[in-house]
């Protein structure tokens, strides 16, 4: 089993639309696990208002992670997403070490990058390889240039596949769903599918 | 690829259950050890002070209804917070 944990210390970031979308997009292809370790729960909240039981999601306390993540291995789950909740650097830390690949997911604005110093320095603690995934990105360069200031400042990789400001997001997830699945040809797919081809590849599966 | 199994599996950990429905119970104590599994994987930090430091903690933690090792893990993070580290204690 292979586990991504999403970190970031700014709410509001798409730790929880991230990690929703990439398990449903892995989950086509393979068993998958969501372990929801913030306590707000929006993602086990999801699968509750979700028709169908893929992703199996989960509401768990951090002291729980550790025998959570081997009953998802028990169970065949092929990879398992760790969501993890803002300003909570103690349960970020435990996901951090049960990861593979630290996803650091973050909004293009300078103010969301100043924020990526204390998650990255928890990958850093951790010993984990993490990638920054640049999320909710306006039309235009500012993704592109977000990227290159976080490897300047923080040397940490980004990856080349962004996810733009879609309204479809946020939609789908009202309803269950993924915006792959109210829009199975819309661009967020494409974004999507394309992260996820990245993220296996830093992965090596 | 559906597995009905994994969802009730992860509950079933979550709640303190069996690690997994086939997953020998051993496994849950890290190898046979005796430690308390909140211990597993955890350090322990000591250090030696006046006997009032100890009980003024002591005090603390039972004024505020809460324990030695939350207020201790309050104080480190306000330290790492004092040195602009992440406060992961």
């Amino acid at each position: 089993m292979q586990t991504i944990a999403i970190i970031a210390q700014k709410g509001g970031v798409g730790k929880t639309t991230l990690a929703l979308h990439l398990a449903v997009e892995a989950a086509g292809a393979d068993t998958v696990a969501v372990i929801d370790l913030d306590p707000q729960a929006s993602a086990s909240g999801w699968s509750d208002s979700r028709e169908g039981e893929e992703p199996a999601v989960v509401a768990c306390p951090a002291t729980r992670l550790n025998v959570t993540l081997e009953a998802a291995k028990a169970s065949g789950a092929r990879f398992a997403f760790i969501d993890t909740a803002p300003h909570a650097e103690s349960p970020a830390l435990a996901a951090a070490r049960s990861a593979d690949l630290v996803v650091i997911p973050t909004r293009p604005g300078i103010l969301d990058l100043r924020a990526i110093g204390a998650s990255v320095e928890i990958a850093n603690l951790a010993k984990r390889r993490a990638v920054l995934v640049v999320n909710a990105a306006p039309q235009g360069g500012a993704a592109q240039e977000a990227a290159e200031a976080a490897r300047d400042s923080y040397g940490i990789e980004a990856s080349p596949a962004v996810v733009r400001q879609r309204a479809v997001f946020g939609h789908a997830l009202v309803e269950g769903k993924t915006a792959g699945e109210v829009e199975p040809e819309g661009r967020a797919a494409d974004e999507i599918r394309e992260l996820w081809a990245y993220l296996r590849q830093r992965l090596d599966v | 690829m559906k597995r009905p199994g994994l969802k009730a599996a992860l509950s079933l950990a979550v709640g303190g259950q069996k690690a997994a429905p086939d997953a020998p119970d051993q496994e849950l104590t890290s190898g046979g050890s005796s430690r308390a599994p909140v211990r597993v994987g955890r350090r322990q930090i000591a250090g030696w002070f006046a006997p009032e430091v100890a009980r003024q903690l002591h005090m603390i933690a039972v004024e505020e209804d809460t324990t030695l090792q939350a207020i201790m893990a309050e104080a480190f993070n306000d330290v790492f917070a004092k040195r602009g580290k992440p406060r992961i204690a």
